[in-house]
């Protein structure tokens, strides 16, 4: 590793699918449970929460994206740990797939139902969001404003 | 003794006996390569989760959470991690022993994981509450989610005052023995200095870390004893093909014996007829 003169961040993922994943980052972006968050190289120590959503990695200019499926976030002297139910790269998304669970989702909510299955099929219309736009590597799609006005 | 044909007959049926048990040795030991993986993915995050909930240890607000709550014990609760399906040694009898062993003279209530333990508590006269009978192996990470999900409830609703994990830990192939584990309610083990502060809110934190840590907790109690099912069966298998080839070694040479005896009859026969 080349010496750098600005301090770096160092992000780590752990998954329990075995998924490892280790990057150096000048900035990271990512889906909290109550809205984002953005993590810049000196940060306070901090533990959080994570929602389903995009982490963005920036890196010498760069930008990665990754879809993460809730979590634990924890910051401490620039070491950023995540560990995460699911961790995908846009080529792992099947797109596909992701937009059929949408549809199905969406269909499922047309009609009458319980709570707790309404829950579920919310939950199953956002992860298929995030898919979505992670798999498609535009960040203007505005699928997330489309979703709150049908709601 | 048996005739040459009955004997030829045995050692047939050996033969695809033994057949079977190579089968059953080969996928058993696909399978344990395969929770092997599993496993591996799980330990670390497991581990670091368990070090974020230790880490809460010394922070004095957790106790008015209701997952702290030390309450008197009435009931308690057992996940029993048993085996759907037999042929594994003694595996299952060896966690279920301990279980029952280890509800004696608790008021218990048993979250029953597998057809055998299904069978066992039943025969024993427990109390079951809950059952997961025929998960397979592809639904155990989602199947665990749920296990999670209805503890964590039957403890919030005060239907159980502790919750205890029962199953088998995986050593290494030859080694595994049972386990019980208290999950609920949670422990201070080693207090740990905290990293800064609790986003956005320790409630809010809690909310979501308890069930992703006790999700990840019940996916790795069940992949250990997953993992030693398999490995338990694979030894079952492998004594049960050296005693199926004894067997057929003794009935060989029972047959050649035999052969043997009958040639040298006829042979006096011959020679009889000719004086």
């Amino acid at each position: 590793m080349a010496k750098s003169e600005t301090r770096k961040l160092e992000l780590n993922i752990l998954t329990p699918r075995g998924v490892k994943f280790k990057r150096e980052a000048d900035f990271l972006a990512m889906r909290a449970v109550d809205g984002d968050i953005g993590i810049l190289p000196n940060h306070a120590p901090m533990t959080s929460s994570l929602g389903d959503g995009i982490l963005r990695i920036l890196n010498d200019g760069e930008e990665e994206k990754l879809a993460l499926f809730e979590g634990v976030v924890e910051i401490k002297d620039n070491v950023v740990n995540i560990y995460t139910t699911i961790a995908q790269h846009p080529e792992e998304i099947d797109l596909e797939r992701a937009r059929r669970e949408k549809e199905e989702a969406e269909a499922a909510l047309q009609e009458e139902r319980e709570d707790f299955e309404m829950q579920n099929f919310l939950l199953q219309i956002r992860r298929a969001l995030v898919r979505l736009e992670v798999g498609v590597h535009s960040t203007d799609i505005g699928y997330f404003e489309q979703f709150d006005e049908e709601e | 003794m048996s005739s040459t044909r009955e004997i030829k007959q045995r050692i047939k049926n050996i033969e695809s006996v033994r057949q079977l048990i190579h089968g059953m040795h080969m996928v058993a030991s696909t399978q344990l390569r395969r929770s092997g993986k599993q496993l591996e993915g799980i330990i670390p995050v497991q581990k670091e989760l368990q070090r974020k909930i230790d880490e809460l240890a010394v922070v004095d607000e957790t106790r008015k959470f209701p997952y702290y709550e030390h309450r008197r014990v009435r009931n308690s609760l057992y996940v029993v991690f048993s085996a759907d399906r037999g042929l594994s040694g003694s595996y299952n009898n060896r966690v279920l022993n301990f279980a029952l062993e280890e509800m004696k003279g608790k008021n218990e209530k048993v979250f029953v994981i597998g057809s055998y333990g299904y069978r066992f508590f039943q025969k024993n006269k427990k109390n079951i509450v809950q059952s997961v009978i025929g998960l397979p192996d592809s639904r155990i990470y989602y199947g665990s989610e749920n296990i999670a999900k209805a503890l964590l409830d039957l403890f919030l609703k005060r239907k159980c005052d502790e919750v205890f994990l029962v199953y088998t830990e995986f050593e290494n192939i030859l080694l595994s023995r049972p386990k019980i584990e208290r999950i609920l309610p949670l422990e201070t083990r080693r207090p740990e200095p905290v990293a800064g502060t609790f986003e956005p809110s320790l409630d809010v934190y809690l909310k979501h870390l308890i069930p992703f840590y006790l999700h990840m907790t019940i996916f790795r109690a069940f992949s250990e004893a997953h993992i030693s099912e398999q490995a338990s069966r694979m030894l079952a298998m492998d004594t049960a093909g050296s005693n199926a080839e004894e067997l057929v070694e003794k009935l060989q040479r029972n047959l050649n014996r035999q052969r043997q005896q009958e040639v040298t009859q006829e042979l006096a026969e011959i020679v009889g007829q000719r004086q």
